[in-house]
């Protein structure tokens, strides 16, 4: 077994949303960035893998384990960090970790403690009295303690103030030293997930738009400087075009195609930059944006 | 091995890597033969993802500077002198290039560019 998830043809109506059909599959020692705009479906995928949400049609498997309040082993292969932190509730932390502990196989208390030191989490005090911060800690706590392989993180860093976020950041490589691990990571903010993500995928009304490995984007997205043309138009795989006093900057999101493309035509190239993963997850959200409004328009 | 590597610059990771790698082995820093750490080790090492050192432990490898043995690891490619001077101008003239664009482009003539580069090169003395 070399995948951690594996979601085929999944789809969820959720009020006026639908989500899907989304395929998606994640290898063993993997981080996948999911990358996407405010209601565009990162968190009903996850609600789903979940179980927080119940598919309307398609199959999860987390581990090899069908995604369903019947099948144990599904629940005890992954942890998950809501962005919703845990509702209002009168247990204290220590409590509630023992009341769900209930609910899973084993419990590494080491790590237990361990996350609960580096995060700060004032592990006595009455769950609903703790600020947005505090609560989403205790999530990344029993997300994590209870010997998962896959996490699930839906914008875990929002509430944590930086020396915080720091030490998630560590506990997350941490995490990953172990080959079988996978992360799902939701999040706005790229600058986090650099780093630690191999693949990128997107997502844009409700569908995953493209899959891409970090080094693909790295290499593939450039910013390319070229003098005036009249082929402008006919330059392949250019997302935006910037004239700037008779020098053309383009960005393209395939290199190679651009590129063979300007030297055919004897296009001169004047420089080429590489972009930063933020700036090209940005751009690409923007393309595939841009891409659904023509469909609409047509 | 801990590598400064820059992770708000535009330069993709992976490039960073090779060219830091590439300057060591150049400057003789690490000699030939010498083991690279395994791609895991040297992705936590350095809290960065296991793909990016893979793509730039291939690109050392295509270029020549490394070899891999099966199931043994990366090491060290031995240079010959000729190679590592070809490579070394290359590096020269790639950095070099946007530097003297940059020169001619505020107004300096070619003859006033090789004068200020041979007396810079004048002041290195005799570690040259």
């Amino acid at each position: 077994m070399k995948l951690n998830l594996k979601l085929v043809g999944v789809r969820k109506k959720y009020k006026d949303f639908y989500l899907g059909p989304i395929s998606l599959e994640l290898e063993k020692g993997k981080v996948l960035a999911l990358i996407g705009q405010n209601g565009a479906g990162k968190t009903t995928t996850l609600d789903c893998i979940s179980g927080v949400s119940y598919r309307d049609e398609g199959t999860i498997e987390v581990c090899g384990y069908d995604a369903n309040p019947n099948e144990k082993k599904w629940k005890n292969c992954f942890g998950y960090v809501s962005a919703e932190p845990v509702a209002i509730n009168t247990m204290t932390g220590t409590n509630f970790l023992k009341y769900i502990s209930k609910y899973y196989d084993k419990c590494n208390y080491q790590l237990m403690d361990n996350l609960i030191k580096k995060l700060e989490f004032p592990i006595n005090e009455t769950i609903y009295k703790l600020s947005t911060g505090n609560k989403t800690k205790l999530e990344i706590i029993s997300a994590m303690s209870f010997c998962p392989t896959l996490l699930l993180l839906d914008e875990p860093t929002n509430a944590l103030d930086p020396i915080v976020r720091d030490a998630f950041l560590e506990i997350i490589f941490d995490f990953m030293k172990d080959e079988n691990n996978s992360i799902i990571w939701s999040t706005h903010i790229v600058s986090e997930v650099a780093k630690i993500a191999d693949d990128f995928a997107f997502i844009c009304n409700g569908v995953i738009t493209e899959v891409s490995s970090k080094i693909e984007l790295t290499e593939n997205w450039r910013k390319i400087l070229i003098k005036q043309t009249d082929y402008l138009e006919n330059i392949p795989e250019v997302v935006e075009l910037q004239d700037d006093d008779g020098r053309i900057e383009l960005i393209s999101r395939d290199y190679n195609a651009t590129m063979s493309f300007l030297k055919e035509s004897k296009i001169d190239i004047v420089d080429e930059y590489y972009m930063s993963l933020e700036n090209i997850c940005l751009k690409n959200l923007q393309f595939f944006k841009s891409e659904f409004e023509e469909e609409d328009y047509v | 091995m801990k590598l400064e590597l820059n992770d708000i610059s535009n330069i993709p990771l992976q490039q960073q890597i090779y060219s830091k790698i590439k300057a060591k082995i150049l400057s003789g820093e690490l000699i030939s033969d010498f083991q690279l750490p395994s791609i895991r080790t040297f992705a936590i090492d350095n809290r960065i993802s296991v793909i990016t050192v893979q793509k730039a432990y291939e690109i050392l490898e295509i270029d020549g500077l490394i070899y891999s043995k099966r199931s043994k690891g990366f090491f060290v490619k031995s240079l010959d002198e000729s190679v590592r001077n070809t490579i070394a101008s290359e590096n020269l003239i790639r950095e070099v290039n946007p530097i003297l664009k940059k020169a001619i482009a505020e107004g300096l003539t070619s003859s006033e560019i090789s004068k200020i580069i041979n007396e810079i090169i004048k002041d290195f003395g005799e570690d040259l």
